[in-house]
């Protein structure tokens, strides 16, 4: 072939792998997580005349510094911003002072006892007692199966998140593959590691992933010193489902005791490894319900303060509430005998409110220490993951600036090459007549 | 640093976010009126307040015992009023018996009006407060003193004041409001004297007139105590005096300690307007200032430039 032809020919290639990455850099410049791709040009080409521009293979730009930091980043953020999310809906449930709130309750069983104490033989202020003790069995109870509802909820949560990891490991291993078969610098290959990026980028929203990069563009996935996903192979465990019992899949949840108060259910990889993400929205929900069965353990604790509470000195003595089943109740032989209710016992049952009073104090600054702190690690960590994205943004993103830049170059290039093509046909075409 | 279009929105969005969060939470404050809505936002401040309600609980717990025990004190120094009154009657009845130109029939009207003090001793003696009997002997016993000639059966047997009733009317203060006579030590409950000396008057009387010698010595003998009993109801009246003075110490400091929580209180859990108004004006000039610069500056992009 004419070199000139030759020369125009692979400049008319090269100009329009060109435009194809910069209408593909423009077409995804909002795209999160896309990385501007460019194309190389063979230097050897380049200097040979015969040749002129080859373009050889498309490259993205990268920053694996950031990239690290920022699926670190985005699993701290996803943890503390499901702890605040979790914390902030059972605020309210522990604000006081509130009408009907717990102090409340305390403070007009308190007062009931007072009346009682000064006006013994009053059976409306024993009957006040009862119903006062009624009323405070059933916030009590009330509050406690909030926080049970609360942790059925968050367990629904783990399983429905857990169910995520094995769908994303999937698709990692699919994108593994399709790297490792596809010839490296081609739009192919920069797709699917594209994809690849985003996919992780979620995986390590739901749980704390280490990623080991191959030479190719796919990656090894560990968590907790378990592999996921090799390079080259689908993850490890045989199955995807989530199961409520082991062995059931690659993740499979072992039930918290049914007998309250609740706790944290337990996370098993490939049903023996227990598996606890120390971050991600997994890792943020494990910790969210520890948490908030803490706060079940302490509220039990400020109850049992009450069950203190003598109704009568006997023989045989009995109390004012009961617990059993996790459920505050007022015993039944007082309320089948309310008369016998004893004024003596006052002093006893204020000091048994006023040390239930100080526990629920105690357990209240618990409750909103915890939320502070997820709040104020929720924002911080999001404004580190904002700060890490820009950083990376400012490396890999594209630049519509120059991308448009770089396209009409491009297509003036192209123009250029396909002028030159044009004039060599006329040239032959008329070298071609002349020989005619 | 390149700036990219995606970053500045993103800033823009989270100064927007920010200041829509400062304008939510000082609305909030300024309508309810209170610092903070749930523990998170302040832990500190949610537990120092229930710790302070929890106090002024306590102090009205005080005041109303306080109150209480003042009423019933203030029942007892009446009823021990009526029985100093009945010996001082008693008394002038023993004088006038032992005057020797008695005839029986002034005896007699003598007795009679003996006999009606000590129905009116019994009385005072059972009197009660909210259905407590304030002499009675053991708190839990609420039928009052049984009388059973010249004795009262129920009394306890020894100097003790193990059946006191103690009522909380203060931090480590507590006042007894049961009075059981023991309360100036001795061997014998004041009311018992009170009674037995009552009785024999009666039984000094019954011997008739005219006045033996034997009975004016015995008429002497009760006449002395009678005083004796009436200085210790009198002594009695003086202790239930230095409780109702150590409730009036107590109910002054009670009051000192309510304000002075309330106050307290008032700076923990309640809103400071001037300071929230000024955080929402800020955050609106924020927020305004958010807004305009994202729909000034995010699209100067070349693209938006050529479709333009």
């Amino acid at each position: 072939m004419d070199p000139i032809l030759n020369i125009a020919a692979n400049a008319l290639a090269t100009a329009d792998a060109e435009m194809a990455v910069e209408a593909q850099n423009t077409a995804n410049a909002n795209t999160v997580g896309y990385e501007s791709e460019s194309v190389t040009v063979d230097p050897l080409a380049y200097q040979n005349t015969l040749e002129g521009s080859v373009a050889t293979q498309v490259v993205q730009s990268t920053d694996p510094i950031d990239a690290h930091a920022l699926l670190d980043a985005t699993s701290t953020s996803q943890y503390w911003a499901t702890q605040a999310t979790g914390s902030q809906s059972l605020q309210s449930a522990f604000a006081e002072p509130q009408t009907g709130g717990i102090q409340e309750t305390l403070n007009a069983l308190q007062n009931a006892w007072t009346a009682y104490q000064s006006a013994p033989t009053s059976s409306s202020d024993a009957t006040e007692i009862v119903s006062q003790a009624q009323n405070t069995a059933q916030v009590f109870n009330s509050l406690n199966n909030m926080l049970t509802d609360n942790l059925a909820g968050v367990t629904a949560d783990i399983k429905q998140q857990a169910a995520l990891v094995p769908s994303l490991l999937a698709q990692i291993a699919t994108l593994n593959n399709t790297i490792n078969a596809s010839q490296p610098g081609t739009s192919q290959a920069a797709n699917a590691i594209d994809q690849l990026n985003q996919t992780l980028q979620q995986l390590a929203s739901v749980a704390a992933i280490q990623v080991i990069p191959e030479a190719n563009g796919s990656v090894i996935v560990n968590s907790q010193n378990a592999t996921l996903v090799t390079g080259t192979q689908i993850p490890l465990a045989p199955g995807w489902q989530v199961g409520d019992n082991p062995p059931a899949g690659l993740i499979s949840i072992v039930p918290a005791p049914a007998a309250p108060p609740a706790s944290a259910p337990t996370l098993m990889l490939n049903g023996s490894i227990p598996w606890s993400p120390s971050s991600g929205s997994l890792g943020g929900l494990l910790a969210t319900a520890l948490t908030v069965s803490g706060w079940q353990v302490g509220l039990t604790s400020v109850a049992a303060q009450l069950t203190a509470i003598p109704a009568w000195s006997g023989p045989p003595p009995v109390t004012l509430f009961t617990i059993a089943a996790g459920q505050l109740s007022v015993s039944p032989q007082v309320l089948a005998s309310v008369t016998q209710l004893q004024s003596t016992q006052a002093g006893a049952a204020q000091t048994a409110i006023n040390g239930a009073v100080s526990s629920w104090s105690a357990l209240v600054g618990q409750v909103g220490a915890a939320g502070q702190l997820a709040t104020e690690q929720s924002t911080t960590s999001q404004e580190n993951v904002t700060a890490i994205t820009q950083n990376f943004e400012s490396q890999t993103s594209v630049d519509t600036n120059q991308a448009a830049q770089n396209l009409i170059q491009d297509q003036q290039a192209y123009s250029a090459a396909a002028q030159i093509m044009n004039i060599a046909q006329q040239t032959v075409n008329a070298l071609l007549a002349a020989v005619q | 640093m390149r700036v990219t279009p995606m970053m500045m929105e993103q800033q823009m969005m989270t100064q927007t976010q920010n200041a829509a969060n400062v304008l939510d939470t000082a609305q909030e404050e300024e309508a309810t009126g209170l610092p903070f809505q749930n523990p998170a936002q302040n832990p500190d401040s949610a537990v120092t307040t229930i710790n302070l309600e929890a106090q002024i609980q306590q102090v009205s717990t005080y005041q109303t015992n306080q109150t209480n025990a003042e009423n019933q004190l203030n029942a007892s120094a009446d009823a021990l009023n009526t029985m100093i009154s009945a010996l001082n009657q008693a008394q002038s009845l023993a004088v006038e018996a032992s005057n020797a130109t008695l005839t029986p029939t002034n005896e007699g009207d003598i007795g009679r009006q003996v006999t009606a003090l000590q129905n009116t001793l019994m009385s005072a003696m059972n009197a009660q407060y909210n259905g407590v009997s304030l002499f009675a002997a053991n708190p839990a016993n609420l039928t009052g003193l049984v009388a059973s000639g010249a004795s009262i059966v129920n009394l306890p047997t020894t100097a003790t004041l193990a059946y006191s009733n103690p009522v909380s009317v203060g931090p480590a203060a507590a006042v007894a409001i049961n009075i059981n006579g023991f309360e100036m030590g001795g061997a014998t409950s004041a009311f018992q004297t009170t009674l037995t000396a009552m009785n024999d008057l009666s039984t000094a009387l019954s011997t008739g007139a005219p006045m033996t010698s034997v009975a004016f010595a015995n008429l002497q003998s009760v006449l002395s105590a009678l005083q004796n009993a009436e200085t210790g109801l009198t002594n009695e009246q003086g202790i239930v005096g230095g409780r109702l003075d150590e409730i009036n110490t107590q109910k002054a400091q009670a009051g000192t300690w309510s304000t002075t929580l309330q106050t307290t209180l008032g700076t923990v859990d309640e809103v400071n307007l001037p300071n929230v108004t000024t955080q929402f004006a800020t955050a609106s000039q924020i927020m305004q200032a958010a807004l305009q610069s994202a729909s000034q500056v995010l699209n100067l992009n070349i693209w938006d430039m050529i479709r333009a």
